[in-house]
């Protein structure tokens, strides 16, 4: 035997080779039938996206030629505006009239297209892109290159179906466990990595049109120059689409500025269309009877103006693009905070070290210092930090609930008072209306914890071996007579979803955290001993000890817990570290 | 035909922490099979991905077709095998050709009692 043998270090590392729990043929089928339509859409999107894109790109090849402008105007064509524009250019002998003016170009608000007129004045000299193979087909401007960020997309319904499909069917035919090392994960994290990477360029993708321009606009338009207008034209435009019917206010206006008479029909700077017709109707009827009306307009710029300036509920949509980058972003630091575990005992939680004054510190886990870690001093335990934290996770998750179910209750709302009451809608947010309520109760609830007596408690050893003993001692502060009875409690919990295994390795799934192990060790009536008190606790020696390897947790902890009267119980659970016996040696 | 074996001394397959685990490693190819890796492993299996610990590892560069290697690897305090609720923590020696993508393994269990901790705890 010999041979070059290199020994190398610990390293920790996760892998996500799991297969589906098992799936009854009938639910694999009907899974596999919901992801496959994914799968197919994405796809069937993604070849549209990139043959245009091809076809983008090739409009780059075409040849730069000189023309001349013989008509440019803007026309209505069906309540929306278009640039309509005729250019006349030469190719060899051959003169060409072309009249496209983009590939992709869409009919839209009056002063874009006002600004194309602007741009390309009848008889002026310009230059326009002709297909050498086709001198016929010509165009005045090339469409961007950043339509290419639209073919990520559809990779996401494709990465969606696929993984959905691969997870109804990769337990039918396993690999053999042998060829696949559990120990070698890195591709599954790069392929994670990818798919999450995707989310979060698609939320940046969207960010410019749907957050950051609009509020750019709304904050530079403070300092607009409030005009009188004169409406010329106004009514509820109608879209229709496979979704139903959405409304849009098109109000057409003119006013003056800079000594020149402009027309506009941007009424505000989201200018979406949505569901509601009577909401919009009220706008055109206000603006129709409205003697003097007014709008503002961009000194930098007269051609652009907008009848409202102030932000309005649409703006919420900008939250939209966020939800993408926010599940993109923070999954990749996940997964990379995962990778980086790579230290020896990376299984076990570190102390709680905040010093031995007594004072409760930092509620997450900090550095083990080993002197630390295994001196046989007081450790503080930390408490109170955890309610704040708590009360403003409670706030921030009932604020953003209700502020994005508000804007589809306002238009319920809406609706009902100007007589055109939308059934289906007002039915369909109820349930958000009582889960929104739901959160505001937990919030003051939370809230009103937050003035329950706190808790300083220390314990000696910080880390406990199986099988021994600790001392723990604490101290109310804040009107501890309020607590009619203290019971601690000694508890060990997987703080993950909990599964039932019924040995064939079949799991159940629920969002609970069990417990374990727990074991009261004291229950307390007594004011004074209440307020401050110490007791001895006892691990048995046959239990497992504190782990925490990213994804899976048991945790020990001590939970102190009070009932005050017409107030929110008290409840702190101070964790705890349990470690085998013989850590310090073996290490 | 191609081979990777783990062969542990007596054929033991559990241990207490601190113990040591010796044994002999075999491959068996036609040709070089480029590298060999023996892995001494900790894994989680719940929910959720599973994380791995490599406690230990030993590598053969360049190998011939066919040979054997001894090896011993002292066992770490923890952690535990352990049959809990919602997840599981298993140990393992894993034996791959990484060119080859080829692998074994072969279970362990590690804890103070050569059984895995069993919930409810007593």
């Amino acid at each position: 035997m010999n041979g070059i043998m290199k020994r190398s270090g610990v390293q920790i590392s996760f892998s996500s080779s799991k297969g589906s729990a098992q799936l009854s043929p009938v639910n694999r089928g009907l899974g596999s039938l919901f992801f496959l339509a994914f799968f197919l859409m994405g796809s069937l999107f993604e070849v549209f996206t990139i043959r245009e894109f091809v076809v983008i790109l090739r409009t780059y090849s075409w040849q730069q030629t000189p023309c001349r402008i013989l008509s440019s105007e803007v026309v209505s064509n069906e309540g929306d505006y278009r640039f309509a524009v005729r250019y006349e250019y030469a190719v060899g002998s051959d003169t060409f009239v072309g009249e496209k003016f983009k590939r992709n170009f869409h009919d839209g608000d009056y002063d874009k297209q006002s600004g194309r007129v602007q741009q390309y004045p009848v008889g002026s000299p310009a230059v326009c892109f002709v297909n050498p193979a086709n001198p016929s087909e010509a165009v005045l401007q090339r469409d961007s290159l950043l339509f290419g960020l639209v073919i990520l997309f559809p990779l996401l319904f494709i990465g969606i179906g696929g993984i959905g499909i691969y997870a109804m069917w990769a337990r039918i035919k396993p690999k053999p466990v042998e060829t696949r090392p559990i120990s070698d994960s890195s591709k599954g994290r790069r392929a994670l990595i990818v798919f999450l990477s995707i989310f979060a360029l698609v939320g940046l993708g969207m960010m410019w049109p749907l957050c950051v321009r609009p509020i750019y606009k709304v904050i530079d338009a403070r300092n607009w120059i409030e005009t009188p207008c004169r409406v010329l034209h106004a009514e509820v435009r109608s879209h229709d689409s496979d979704d139903g019917t959405t409304y849009s206010v098109d109000i057409l206006y003119e006013y003056t500025a800079d000594g020149k008479v402009w027309r506009s029909n941007r009424y505000d700077f989201l200018g979406s269309s949505s569901s509601g017709r009577s909401g919009k109707q009220a706008v055109v009827d206000q603006y129709r009877a409205m003697p003097r009306p007014v709008c503002f307009v961009n000194p930098a710029n007269p051609a652009e103006a907008v009848l409202v300036r102030k932000p309005t509920a649409k703006l919420l949509i900008c939250l939209f693009p966020w939800v993408f980058f926010l599940i993109g972003a923070g999954g990749i630091v996940g997964v990379l905070r995962s990778a980086r575990r790579s230290k020896a005992a990376a299984w076990l939680p570190p102390v709680s070290d905040s010093g031995h004054a007594g004072v409760a510190g930092n509620m997450y886990w900090l550095n083990p210092s080993p002197e630390n870690d295994f001196a046989d001093d007081w450790v503080a335990l930390p408490a109170a930090g955890r309610r704040i934290g708590k009360f403003f996770g409670w706030l921030f998750f009932a604020v953003f609930w209700n502020g994005i179910t508000s804007v589809f209750v306002t238009i319920a709302v809406q609706s009902c008072r100007h007589g055109h009451p939308e059934w289906f809608m007002t039915v369909f947010l109820v349930p958000f209306v009582l889960i929104g309520l739901a959160l505001i109760l937990a919030a003051c609830h939370q809230l009103l914890s937050l003035f329950n007596p706190y808790l300083i408690a220390r314990i000696r050893p910080g880390r406990i071996p199986l099988g021994s003993s600790a001392d723990l001692n604490w101290t109310f502060k804040g009107l501890p007579g309020r607590i009619g009875e203290l019971k601690v409690v000694l508890t060990a919990t997987e703080p993950i979803r909990s599964t039932s295994d019924d040995g064939d390795r079949k799991r159940q799934m629920s969002p609970s955290s069990k417990p374990v192990f727990e074991c009261e060790l004291a229950c307390l009536t007594d004011p004074q001993q209440i307020a401050s008190g110490q007791i001895r606790l006892s691990i048995p020696a046959s239990a497992m000890h504190s782990f925490d390897s990213g994804n899976c947790r048991l945790t020990w902890a001590v939970s102190f817990r009070g009932d005050i009267r017409i107030w929110p119980n008290l409840k702190d659970d101070l964790p705890i570290v349990v470690v085998p016996p013989n850590l310090q040696e073996l290490r | 035909m191609n081979l990777l074996s783990i062969q542990i001394d007596g054929n033991k397959t559990a241990f207490r922490p601190g113990e040591t685990v010796r044994g002999a490693i075999r491959w068996q190819y036609d040709d070089r099979p480029g590298q060999i890796d023996l892995r001494l492993i900790w894994f989680t299996e719940g929910p959720g991905p599973d994380d791995v610990g490599i406690i230990d590892s030993l590598a053969t560069d360049d190998p011939s077709p066919a040979d054997a290697r001894s090896f011993q690897f002292r066992l770490p305090a923890g952690p535990y095998s352990y049959n809990g609720l919602s997840f599981r923590v298993r140990w393992a020696l894993e034996l791959l050709a990484p060119g080859r993508k080829d692998c074994t393994r072969l279970d362990l269990v590690v804890s103070p009692t050569t059984q895995p901790v069993e919930v409810p705890f007593r």
